[in-house]
């Protein structure tokens, strides 16, 4: 997979497992998660809001890493060469302790889908 | 930008947070005489917790598969002039980077260790901790470690 690098493109990922130690693994249709090249790095929307991610230092030949940090939640979006891909969130739970919640997936390149 | 939702990342609002960390330092003099035993208290909070980090880790969850015992450690330690953070583990040391402002708690580090694997470490207000790994080894896999970490500064 190309590195994201212009701001017309977006990483488009569905992820159909999710994984948390508290409830094991769940299959799931589809939770979309689409990252946006932006001018200072790279965002998702949630909740109508723009979340900031910056890559993390060049992983293997094709594969990248991005760092988002919405407090008090952090995600880490690792996209393999083949497009696999596992995102992880750490952020409290019920009760306020953190946890850990991991996504795996598919993401593929994509036209900004902003006008859909 | 996409507005599609992300049912399972959208923020809950209800979740209880943690209490904030207090700051004797945010105290002027005057305010132990006004606030007398509530000066005594702030007075008496921990002092504020930061690198160096040592951390072990006993239990491992596996993304799709079981957990299990784990013995693994890791330390966050800023081993430069410049203050750069690293992960060092047993198998070397890699450049890391904090997320969240210095001295506060929760607090999460990120890096890309050796072999590509992508690495987020969560340090909880008492010191339990979350290591997690993003392994790409034919197929992509997430791994969590649960453990508590030590502040040696």
């Amino acid at each position: 997979m190309e590195p994201l690098a212009t701001t017309a493109q977006t990483l488009a990922c569905t992820f159909t497992l999710v994984c948390a130690p508290q409830i094991g693994c769940e299959p799931h249709d589809g939770v979309p998660f689409d990252v946006s090249a932006t001018q200072d790095g790279f965002a998702f929307d949630r909740d109508g809001r723009a979340v900031a991610g910056a890559a993390l230092p060049p992983l293997q030949d094709s594969m990248q890493a991005i760092l988002f940090e919405d407090a008090p939640d952090r995600l880490l979006l690792t996209v393999g060469a083949a497009g696999d891909a596992v995102l992880t969130q750490h952020g409290p739970g019920l009760g306020g302790r953190v946890e850990a919640i991991s996504f795996q997936g598919l993401c593929s390149m994509a036209e900004d889908r902003a006008d859909d | 930008m996409t507005d599609r939702a992300i049912p399972y990342l959208k923020k809950d609002e209800d979740a209880v947070h943690g209490p904030g960390r207090v700051n004797p330092d945010a105290a002027p003099a005057s305010s132990f005489r006004k606030y007398g035993i509530a000066a005594l208290i702030l007075a008496l909070a921990p002092a504020v917790q930061a690198e160096p980090w040592t951390c072990g880790f006993t239990a491992e969850c596996v993304a799709g598969g079981a957990c299990s015992d784990a013995a693994f450690g890791i330390e966050v330690i800023a081993a430069d002039h410049e203050g750069q953070l690293f992960f060092r583990t047993a198998s070397g040391a890699t450049p890391a980077l904090r997320l969240s402002a210095p001295d506060v708690l929760p607090v999460t580090y990120a890096a890309v260790g050796r072999n590509g694997i992508a690495e987020m470490l969560t340090i909880e207000q008492d010191a339990t901790a979350l290591f997690t790994l993003h392994i790409f080894d034919g197929t992509a896999q997430a791994a969590t470690y649960f453990g508590t970490c030590e502040d040696l500064g």
